[in-house]
């Protein structure tokens, strides 16, 4: 029922990208979210995920409509990383999704333009909810620029 | 300041004549304005280990003038606990001259004349005349410098505990993430193949999480310990290792272990486990993922030793004297507060110890941490072994044993 290559996928409801160094937690937010009708690009680092999103950008047709992004990775900072989605793609709204709730950092990062910070475990609909705003926010930000 | 050596009046003063022996005694009139002026108390001893000379800070630090001690054994200076081991000392220097402390700095405790105990440094040293052996002592009050090592050793137990909190919750909460997730798929799921894969899938992960919980427990409780014990430094080691491989920049850095039964060292648990997780810690982030990590443990002629080896970056022989020094890093802003290896040499001189460092620039680096093992007997105060002496309070710890 997953979609192996989510990039051929047709989801109605927008592509997310998903940031995350554990398969698991990659796994069930691509089924939930799948089942919800969206498209999966799975990243397991920042280094994968920046390459997406080149790669996205110059095969113009489906853009990015969301990221969501772990913040703890091996490879790099995922603090770094969020800014770095931020001053590159403005347009493409981020929501953290870490496993450590730690609201100095939620509130920096919300000042940097971070739309939303989750806290795992998070339930199916609080996500769906979360993504969904981010998408139609995507959305409205391309009507108007 | 009486009773010198070789002073020819009880005052102090030199009734000598002319020539070479005028200059004789003015560089010794010299030589002894500057001990008394000095700052760090000097005491001489005979080689009965008798107070043949005092200075002034000697009487500030102690409370004893000049007088009060000229001719009493040094003994009346330390806690009783020390003077067993002293007596032994002073008897093999008679017998053969040689003893494993002169020219060395100990850190030791002193005892005033008001009986109140406090911390100091003593650098020995011995000459001979013909008249026999003379003991020098330069003697340093290091309460404050304690006090500061000891906050400084907190701060970072809590840095650390953060960072273990900060860990755990990774740890716990992806793995939870996933479980809640595929539960709520299974509810709207039709398909059995995938609710069974699911459900295997919760059903692995919620045994990962209780192993992780277990260990978590048993670090924490070992660590909540905070009096001194007979500690097994192999299984501290082992601890350290497992602790530090649940960070995630370990990677794929292979560990290789070799250990050696060897007796157990009296220390504060916690602080033998910030040496090794500090040290280990460095070594797993020299290797950036990717290397072999071996850590070993030796024991020979009452040396406890510990070896910490990684195959990294190693370290530049002209950074070898800094990396010890508090706040030295040369990670990023944010990576490392640089207090590591500053807190690991405060905890090993604290018990005696000795660390070095051998290391090829871009050959990694080895650690090498050695102990006393009588370091137990000579510090142990009061002949009554501590509460957790010998109980394997952690015996059902899982790698513990
Ligand atoms: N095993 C090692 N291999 C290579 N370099 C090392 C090793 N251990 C320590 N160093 C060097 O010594 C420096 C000081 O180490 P120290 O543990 O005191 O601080 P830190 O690791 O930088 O920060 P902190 O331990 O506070 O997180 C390091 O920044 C690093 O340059
Ligand atoms: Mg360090």
């Amino acid at each position: 029922m997953e979609c192996q290559d989510p990039i051929t996928a047709g989801g109605q409801m927008g592509r997310v990208l998903v940031v995350d160094d554990v398969a698991v937690v990659r796994k069930s937010i691509r089924a939930t979210l799948a089942n919800a009708g969206y498209d999966v690009v799975e990243a397991e680092n920042g280094k994968q995920a920046i390459r997406i999103l080149q790669e996205q950008e110059r095969a113009e047709p489906v853009p990015i409509n969301a990221i969501l992004s772990d913040l703890r990775m091996p490879q790099n900072n995922g603090t770094e990383l969020v800014a770095y989605f931020r001053r590159q793609y403005p347009a493409i709204p981020v929501v953290v999704l870490t496993a450590y709730p730690d609201v100095e950092l939620a509130v920096s990062l919300m000042r940097q333009g971070v739309m939303d910070f989750l806290v795992k475990p998070v339930l199916q609909n609080e996500l769906l909810a979360v993504v969904k705003k981010a998408v139609e926010q995507q959305g409205r930000g391309k009507q108007q620029g | 300041m009486n009773a010198q050596p070789k002073s020819n009046g009880s005052n102090g003063r030199c009734t000598c004549q002319r020539g070479a022996e005028e200059a004789l005694c003015e560089s010794e009139e010299r030589f002894r304005s500057v001990v008394e002026s000095a700052i760090d108390a000097i005491v001489l001893a005979d080689q009965e280990g008798n107070v043949i000379s005092w200075n002034r800070a000697a009487h500030r630090l102690f409370g004893y003038t000049a007088e009060e001690v000229a001719g009493k054994p040094l003994t009346i200076l330390m806690p009783a606990r020390y003077r067993e081991a002293h007596q032994r000392g002073v008897e093999r220097m008679r017998a053969n001259g040689g003893s494993r402390v002169i020219g060395k700095t100990l850190e030791l405790h002193g005892l005033k004349k008001d009986e109140t105990e406090f911390p100091l440094e003593l650098s020995l040293g011995t000459w001979k005349t013909k008249d026999g052996t003379f003991y020098s002592g330069i003697i340093r009050d290091i309460t404050e410098r304690k006090q500061l090592q000891d906050r400084l050793i907190q701060a970072e137990k809590l840095a650390s505990l953060g960072t273990l909190v900060s860990g755990m919750a990774h740890e716990i909460n992806n793995p939870i993430q996933g479980i809640l997730g595929m539960a709520e798929l299974i509810v709207d799921e039709t398909d059995p193949a995938t609710i069974k894969e699911y459900t295997q899938d919760i059903i692995g992960y919620s045994k990962h999480i209780a192993t992780l919980v277990h260990d978590f427990a048993c670090y924490a409780r070992s660590n909540a310990h905070e009096d001194e014990v007979e500690v097994d430094l192999c299984e501290r080691l082992a601890e350290a290792v497992k602790m530090v491989r649940r960070c995630p920049h370990f990677g794929a850095v292979e560990v290789v272990t070799q250990f050696q039964p060897i007796p157990r060292l009296r220390a504060r648990r916690v602080e033998i486990d910030q040496i090794f997780v500090n040290l280990v810690t460095n070594a797993v982030q020299a290797m950036d993922g990717r290397g072999r990590l071996e850590v070993a443990t030796q024991s020979q002629s009452g040396t406890l030793t510990v070896r910490i080896s990684d195959t990294g970056l190693g370290i530049p022989k002209e950074l070898r004297r800094q990396i010890f020094d508090p706040f030295f890093t040369t990670k990023e802003p944010g990576k490392g507060t640089g207090l590591g290896l500053s807190i690991v040499y405060q905890i090993v001189n604290k018990y005696g110890g000795t660390i070095g460092l051998e290391s090829e620039e871009g050959q990694g680096a080895t650690f090498t941490v050695q102990f006393h093992a009588d370091n137990r007997r000579e510090e142990t105060h009061d002949g009554v072994p501590g509460p957790y002496y010998g109980r394997r309070a952690d015996g059902a710890c899982a790698g513990s044993r």
